[in-house]
């Protein structure tokens, strides 16, 4: 089942924190000999600070103090509704469209059209529609994650071997209970891809959307940084940001585990 | 039809016929512009109970016969009656083994063998009683947790007997179930077949290449001819059962059938 067969489990353990910690190591360094002025590269102690400051300070204490967690709020609360959006509208329509080829034909050139469109050029017309603030980054993040959702259903769906269909139907399994009990579990691996690549995505246009000048939100805290000049704390929201983004990996992937036998035994 | 039924088998000379197929021909037409005609005129019935065997070369139209009978493709004309009733949508009441590995690959092989009990109306306690009997049933006790990788290709089509016959349908169709298993393999199951049938007396449809295979199993033994698909002699086998492989009989039946196929 393991690609990677291991003979030592703490190896496996800590080696994806090899990167990092390089990473981090030769940043400490360069930042040691002053090589780099700190205007365009802050020393990590100095990111830690202002890091510790946006998380931990009360708020009202000095820009940027405490702020944290209700931008973390505004931000997953945008990131959700667009990616459930985005699944909500995108598994079922793969999964017809997988299918069923009426269906494919259908809506499967409009799509392929739409997807064509860079998400960025969505941005200007949102904010026409929708102004400033939730609605245009919900548009923005459902649009960006809908396809690598829909799209991997899609094939998923498509992928299916005919002979499992063929067994539930003599089984007395039909249309919509095997769509559940056999369509669905056999394309999870690919619904799984589809999910976590949409909200990979959802991350970045939630950033997008938030440029625009909304109050509160991680993308609007960069933005924010960036007028103000203080590089320190655009690194302190992109470092956030990997690390939720990250940790809403985990999080949608444990949660389907949960909910699906199909997904815990995923080959 | 009716003048080769006169000889049969004493176990089924009773019973009635359960399985009708009458003026049955099936074509694929590929590009639209020739259509292959693959099974053409094919008529049969079978008894209650009976284990008929289909034996014929590769492309015969075997499988494509198979896929008709369990409602899988239409066929082109001719008509498939069950009961004295036209099947429709595949259904438990005709099923399949498959040649290949067809089993649920999340399920364990407990929940594989559950699976087509789902929609009935079971207590849990039952439903759960009747899926222990049947790992039983199939020699597969102490395995009824494993996921289908975990498990050989006898075992799985042991979990592809066991989930259909669960069902307790009134027909059994099997595809080469067995041919893709080592001779050693094969024979256990030739024989757990035989068993269970013994014990269920379902009507079985057996397709198979293997003249010893269905010399051992066969009350009848169809054979068919290729291109088109047709039905060329529709044989009983007389041999008392159990039948022995390496009684000399049973080794003169193989070899009659074997004659009559190289004419084919
Ligand atoms: N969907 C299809 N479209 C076109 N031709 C088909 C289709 N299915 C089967 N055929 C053709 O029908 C013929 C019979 O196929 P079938 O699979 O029924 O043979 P078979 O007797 O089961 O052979 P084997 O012993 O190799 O399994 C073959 O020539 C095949 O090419
Ligand atoms: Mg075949």
């Amino acid at each position: 089942m393991n690609p990677f067969p291991s003979n030592a489990g703490w190896v496996n353990r800590i080696s994806p924190w090899f990167l990092p910690v390089v990473f981090f190591l030769t940043w400490f360094a360069v930042s040691e000999t002053g090589m780099v002025p700190t205007y365009l590269l802050p020393h990590p102690k100095d990111i830690l600070a202002a890091a510790s400051t946006y998380i931990f300070s009360e708020a009202g204490q000095g820009p940027y103090a405490g702020r944290f967690f209700k931008d973390l709020v505004a931000s997953s609360l945008r990131v959700v509704s667009g990616f459930g959006l985005a699944a909500s509208a995108g598994i079922p329509l793969g999964l017809l469209s997988g299918r069923i080829a009426a269906v494919n034909r259908m809506v499967g050139m409009t799509i392929n059209a739409l997807r064509a469109v860079p998400g960025i050029s969505w941005l200007p017309l949102a904010m026409v529609w929708f102004g400033i603030g939730l609605k245009t980054t919900v548009f923005l993040v459902a649009l960006a994650a809908f396809f690598p959702i829909y799209l991997n259903a899609e094939a998923g769906a498509r992928q299916v071997s005919p002979i499992l269909l063929q067994a539930g139907a003599m089984m007395g399994v039909h249309r919509l209970r095997g769509t559940f009990a056999i369509l669905i579990p056999a394309a999870m691996p690919q619904i799984i891809t589809g999910l976590r690549l949409g909200m990979g995505i959802s991350w970045a246009y939630l950033v997008l959307g938030e440029l625009t000048g909304v109050p509160d939100g991680l993308g609007a805290l960069i933005m924010d940084a960036r007028m103000l000049g203080r590089i320190d704390v655009i690194i302190v929201g992109i470092l956030m940001i990997a690390l939720i983004g990250r940790m809403c990996d985990l999080g949608l992937n444990q949660l389907l585990r949960l909910s699906f036998k199909s997904a815990r035994r995923m080959p | 039809m009716t003048a080769r039924l006169h000889l049969v088998d004493q176990r089924t000379e009773a019973m009635p016929a359960i399985l009708d197929v009458a003026a049955l021909s099936k074509q694929f037409s590929t590009n639209g512009i020739n259509p292959v005609v693959v099974l053409q005129d094919i008529r049969f019935s079978a008894r209650r109970g009976e284990m008929i065997c289909f034996l014929g070369r590769s492309g015969c139209g075997k499988s494509t016969l198979l896929k008709i009978l369990a409602g899988f493709i239409p066929p082109s004309s001719g008509s498939v009656q069950l009961n004295g009733r036209p099947v429709g949508r595949p259904g438990p009441d005709r099923c399949v083994v498959f040649q290949e590995d067809a089993l649920f690959p999340w399920l364990t092989v407990k929940e594989n063998i559950a699976f087509g009990l789902k929609g009935r109306k079971l207590s849990r306690r039952e439903r759960e009683r009747e899926v222990d009997r049947f790992v039983s049933l199939v020699g597969l006790d102490g395995f009824a947790d494993y996921l289908p990788q975990a498990i050989s290709g006898g075992m799985k089509q042991r979990v592809s007997l066991a989930r259909v016959l669960i069902l307790q349908p009134e027909v059994l169709l099997m595809d080469e179930p067995f041919a893709a298993l080592d001779a050693q393999t094969r024979e256990e199951m030739q024989n757990l077949l035989l068993d269970l049938w013994k014990e269920f007396s379902h009507t079985v449809l057996f397709v198979t290449h293997d003249v010893n295979e269905a010399v051992l199993l066969a009350d009848r033994i169809i054979l068919m001819e290729k291109a088109p698909g047709r039905i060329r002699e529709d044989i009983t086998i007389k041999l008392p059962r159990p039948r022995k492989k390496d009684s000399a009989p049973f080794f003169n039946q193989c070899r009659v059938m074997m004659a009559k196929i190289n004419q084919v």
